[in-house]
């Protein structure tokens, strides 16, 4: 693992000039990513490549990638290579590279992406928060034809999410809790701004995807499922929603940054739980998959 | 594990491979007990005739039974699931494992002591100094011995058993039926002139496929008498007219043409105990069933004689008979290729000698009898035309894929066309290729070779570049000497000594395969031949270049990622990067690494093969290219010889026989099997080794190429995961692999497996080119399995 030290400290888009933000200059933008995942068959449509940038504006008690968190590199202790190798157990984890570096580094799955209508998705961490970079990265993408997918919380400003809606093929999002107080107890974010978002993705005609992480005793409750259902089916009847069972894969990743796990009682839905909610949501004009 | 599928006919199915699981594996040696009395007997005559006249003798006496509930009938020995000697080719591996075979690590046999007595007091006595196992190892060359006894080759599986490794003609034997067939024979016949030098000769070749016709009919007449004695014994009505049927079905075929879908199963079935009986061997590949079987299966539906349930029945029964079958072999061979495996390898999908379309009704119920019976035979595969082949088809192949019995091997058409192209077959024929054995290219009744001769360990070719010809686990100087590592200043010296030493050990194994082809001329097979019509109208056997294509035999390349990760890496630490020197890396090696756990670790950073990585991949394709450019170079009496990566269980043998490697990989661990990346240093996922193994110029590779994938089932659960393994199946055909075969059984499983064999009876895993009772491999085999990388993906963001 090379250490990223030209980027330790560095702000990314944060410390330069607004007026800059939004051109579709040429310069070869940098972004932080920690991640590219292959053959990942859950981040739209088709074999898609991932690339999980890090940074995140949200601090979800359930998130199960905390290493996108932060947006600086940083030391991870791995727990299995410790009691062979002590001097592997630590990894970095994100590194700097440019939008055209990145496609390169993409760009070799593309017989997968044409065998299967896939492409690249954009995740994270939260992709809007480098706004420049993930910016030119779809440019690019777009000269290539290569289809794209933006997974985000939709915590951001409209002004730019309409600037990508010409580059971005495909949305992904995740609607958390209705309610802003509750919203921003188990996610630190208001909500406000993220619905407005939503309520005009899904006035548009861009193909996309909802989705709701089914948190027991977060989110699980009637009322945010009915707000839910309704939310969608005034906005866009006949929308996607998917259900995606709360899971504690993340757990190990924790103790590896050396943080306490946030939910350490929680447990994944049992079966009743999961029909519970389904029967819920499928009393609104929206199609529900898990 | 029993198999519960909800067809009217799966109690009978059941029932029937309940019988071939609870039977263990018995040497059965009545086929060689029938044929050593008649050599006694035709002492002096023209050998063909006398083998002609062995196996008529053996449809005359053989042990003649139906079992409970069958409607296809029929066996190749005396017993279900027997290993059959075949005492003309090998009888004295038995004579050296007789009292080891029922203990030993792989493919046991149980040995009766009655069955002792006639070996040893018939059989062995007759034989001893007259088989082609004795002659090979009489006639084996120095240089080829020493490469052998050293790990570096395996080459004498040929001698241990018989021809197999072909496609016959079944298609123009059900077609024509026997007495169709003996009207040539006698034509051609006919059209000789005893005075005209050559013919005698002929005559003798002609009448000897007489016999051997006079044989077959034989046998099929006392199968009817035997059905018309159990049915007028049988009390269940129901029961009473099946044995009627097959009474008489078996006096219409396989004399006669088959009419019916039934009759041509039956015609089918008998012609293929009819190989074994004349020679037990593996891959007697039944090839393009959907394609010669459609015309009696469309006639006989349109007519209203025969439902699509009742089709499916007598599929499902035929099914469960070619796991009747086992191989016997030596115990080093069945550790090469153990399992008992047959390699019947059968075949759906495709393109028709047009070119068109080939999938058809037959083509989905061939994939469902394998889904019903999930037995480890036939070697299920299909031929995947992904310009013509319906999604339907696609679809129906990721299903049987989804349930882990390692079925079917996937088969990538134009690749395979190509194959077949490249041994010199035109294109007009090429379209209706069938892969045989593991993944091997055939043509039904007009190709001969084979497929697979001899495996060359690549591991090893490593080590003699390392120790200037030396064996590193015996110290003896077994290939020549491209001089000191350390005194290469250059990754393109390195290079050279690396090829040089590949041309070396190819060269040695082309000097072999052509010693076991003048062997094998002493190896005529009248039953076999007697379905390549061009053996008849030139009066020449199978065995001395009568079909209408011949080619050099198969030259097969184990440890393919164990050559490549080393190569990479020596480039990489000690030429490129400098990490290394290539005294420290020797010193590691020689230790296997022990103490050296840094240089271990350097090696096993270095660039793999398996995860798209071009620092890797350039080597795969440029050694390869060189390899099959290398094999290509050379011709037999046949035609041009022919290279091909297929490991069966080779890989772990070869293994054991190989020390440390640059590549990472410790002493006498496994070698990667097929083209597949070195268990656990794949790390991007399938895609990634997909495009790795690219690389690989694999249409060259003639006899076949090998990928094994294990994915973990939960991928196939869900309809979103299986529309994406689609498409994923429809980039490696586009990427031009040739082959790939996918386990779907969870480690947890094999390990639970591993512990409680008796819970796991039925469990399938796909070994390398084809699927055998997991507890019945060897331990070491099972960890292998156990080991090889999971390919799966985690929900990628659910927060």
């Amino acid at each position: 693992m090379l250490k990223p030290a030209s980027v330790l400290g560095a702000d990314l888009d944060t410390g330069r000039k607004r007026g800059t933000l939004m051109s579709s200059g040429t310069a070869d933008e940098k972004g932080m990513i920690y991640k590219i995942a292959r053959y990942a068959i859950h981040d739209g449509p088709g074999i898609r490549t991932t690339v999980f940038l890090k940074g995140c504006p949200a601090r979800c008690l359930w998130c199960c990638n905390p290493e996108s968190q932060r947006k600086e590199p940083e030391l991870a202790k791995k727990v299995e290579l410790c009691r062979t190798c002590p001097a592997d157990a630590l990894e970095w984890i994100g590194r700097e590279i440019t939008a055209s570096d990145l496609l390169r580094e993409v760009e070799p799955d593309r017989p997968f992406w044409r065998r299967s209508g896939g492409g690249v998705t954009l995740s994270g961490g939260e992709p809007l928060f480098q706004p420049r970079f993930v910016k030119r990265f779809l440019q690019l993408c777009r000269e290539k034809h290569i289809h794209t997918a933006l997974e985000s919380s939709l915590f951001g400003d409209w002004k730019f999410l309409e600037e990508l809606m010409d580059l971005v093929d495909f949305f992904q999002f995740d609607l958390k809790a209705m309610d802003p107080e509750e919203h921003l107890q188990l996610t630190g974010l208001d909500n406000r701004v993220i619905l407005d978002n939503a309520a005009r993705l899904l006035r548009s005609d861009k193909p996309l995807l909802a989705r709701i992480p089914l948190v027991p005793g977060c989110n699980d409750g009637e009322s945010n499922l009915r707000e839910l259902g309704a939310f969608l089916e005034r906005h866009r009847p006949g929308a996607h929603l998917e259900v995606l069972p709360y899971h504690r894969m993340g757990v190990g990743r924790y103790e590896e940054l050396g943080r306490p796990y946030p939910l350490p009682d929680t447990l994944p839905p049992t079966e009743e739980e999961m029909e519970r909610a389904l029967g819920i949501l499928k009393d609104y004009a929206i199609r529900v998959i898990n | 594990m029993a198999n519960s599928f909800n067809a009217p006919y799966a109690d009978r199915i059941n029932r029937l491979k309940e019988k071939v699981l609870t039977t263990y594996p018995e040497i059965d040696l009545e086929n060689a007990r029938i044929l050593t009395q008649s050599f006694h007997e035709t002492e002096g005559e023209v050998f063909v005739l006398r083998k002609a006249k062995a196996f008529r003798r053996q449809c005359q006496e053989k042990t003649v039974e139906i079992w409970d509930d069958e409607l296809i009938v029929g066996n190749a020995g005396s017993k279900i699931r027997g290993g059959i000697l075949s005492a003309d080719v090998c009888w004295s591996v038995l004579d050296k494992e007789l009292d080891t075979i029922n203990t030993r690590p792989y493919d046991k046999f149980h040995l009766r002591p009655e069955d002792r007595k006639i070996f040893e007091e018939e059989i062995r006595p007759y034989w001893k100094g007259r088989s082609n196992y004795e002659a090979w190892l009489a006639q084996i060359p120095e240089d080829v011995a020493a490469l052998r006894d050293n790990g570096a080759l395996y080459i004498d599986k040929k001698a241990v058993r018989g021809w197999g490794e072909v496609t016959a003609g079944y298609e123009w034997f059900i077609k024509n039926g026997v007495n169709g067939i003996v009207k040539l024979v006698e034509a051609q016949k006919a059209g000789l002139d005893a005075t005209r030098p050559g013919d005698y000769e002929k005559e003798a070749y002609l009448d000897s496929l007489l016999v051997v016709a006079e044989g077959m009919l034989t046998l099929a007449e006392r199968y009817a008498l035997e059905a018309d004695r159990l049915a007028s014994a049988e009390k269940d009505p129901a029961r009473r007219r099946e044995l009627r049927k097959i009474a008489e079905i078996c006096r219409h075929v396989p004399a006669q043409p088959a009419c019916t879908f039934h009759e041509a199963l039956q015609s089918f079935y008998f012609y293929q105990i009819f190989l074994f009986m004349e020679q037990n061997a593996a891959a007697y590949n039944p090839g393009r069933m959907d394609q010669y079987l459609y015309p009696y299966y469309k006639a006989d539906h349109d007519a209203g004689r025969i439902t699509p349930e009742e089709a499916q029945e007598l599929l499902d029964c035929l099914w469960v008979k070619f796991s009747e079958q086992c191989l016997f072999q030596d115990g080093k061979s069945a550790e090469y290729s153990s399992g008992y495996p047959m390699f019947q390898n059968l075949c759906a999908g495709g393109v028709d000698h047009q070119g068109r379309d080939a999938v058809n009704d037959l083509s989905y119920m061939i994939l469902q009898a394998t889904m019903d019976t999930q037995l480890y035979q036939p070697s299920l595969s299909v031929r995947y035309n992904m310009a013509k082949n319906p999604d339907a088809f696609l679809r129906k192949i990721v299903d049987l894929i989804s349930l882990g019995t390692g079925f079917p091997a996937f088969h990538n058409d134009e690749v395979g066309i190509r194959m077949l192209m490249n041994k010199g077959v035109p294109l007009r024929e090429a379209l209706d290729w069938n892969p045989g054995g593991c993944v091997e290219t055939n043509l039904a009744g007009k190709l001969r070779a084979y497929s697979a001769l001899a495996d060359i360990n690549l591991g090893s070719v490593v080590e003699y570049v390392l120790l200037g010809g030396k064996c590193r686990k015996t110290g003896a100087q077994v290939s020549i000497d491209t001089g000191d590592p350390r005194s290469f200043a250059t990754w393109e010296e390195f290079e050279e000594a690396l090829k040089a030493q590949l041309h070396y050990v190819i060269r040695v194994v082309v000097k072999a395969s052509h010693i076991i082809d003048e062997i094998c001329m002493d190896r005529p097979v009248p039953a076999l031949s007697f379905s390549f019509e061009e053996c008849i109208t030139s009066a020449k056997d199978y065995a001395w270049g009568g079909a209408k294509y011949n080619t050099g035999n198969g030259i097969i390349c184990i440890g393919v990622a164990d050559l490549i990760n080393s190569a990479a890496a020596v480039r990489h630490l000690v030429y490129e990067t400098k990490a290394l020197t290539m005294g420290e890396l020797l010193e590691a090696l020689d230790r296997d690494f022990e103490g050296r756990e840094e240089t271990l670790r350097l090696c096993r950073e270095a660039p793999k093969y398996g995860n798209d990585d071009p620092r890797v991949d350039d080597l795969a394709a440029d050694l390869f290219s060189y390899i099959a450019d290398e094999i290509e170079n050379y011709r037999s009496k046949f035609g041009v010889m022919t290279p091909g990566i297929l490991p069966v269980s080779g890989n772990t043998p070869f293994g054991k026989e190989v020390g440390a490697l640059p590549s990472g990989r410790r002493a006498w661990k496994p070698l990667a099997d097929g083209v597949s990346p070195n268990g656990g240093t794949d790390l991007n996922g399938p895609s990634a080794v997909l495009k790795s193994v690219a690389n690989i110029p694999h249409d060259r590779f003639v006899q076949g190429t090998l990928l094994n994938m294990k994915i973990d089932p939960e991928m196939l659960h869900t309809e979103n995961g299986i529309i994406r393994f689609m498409a994923l199946l429809k980039s490696l055909y586009s990427l031009g692999i040739y082959h790939a075969q996918f386990n779907v059984v969870d480690q947890s499983k094999l390990i639970d497996a591993q512990k409680n064999p008796e819970n796991y009876k039925g469990l399938l895993v796909r070994v390398a080119g084809y699927t055998a009772f997991f507890v019945e491999l060897g331990k070491d085999v099972q960890d292998e399995i156990i080991a090889r990388t999971v390919h799966g993906e985690k929900p990628s963001r659910t927060c």
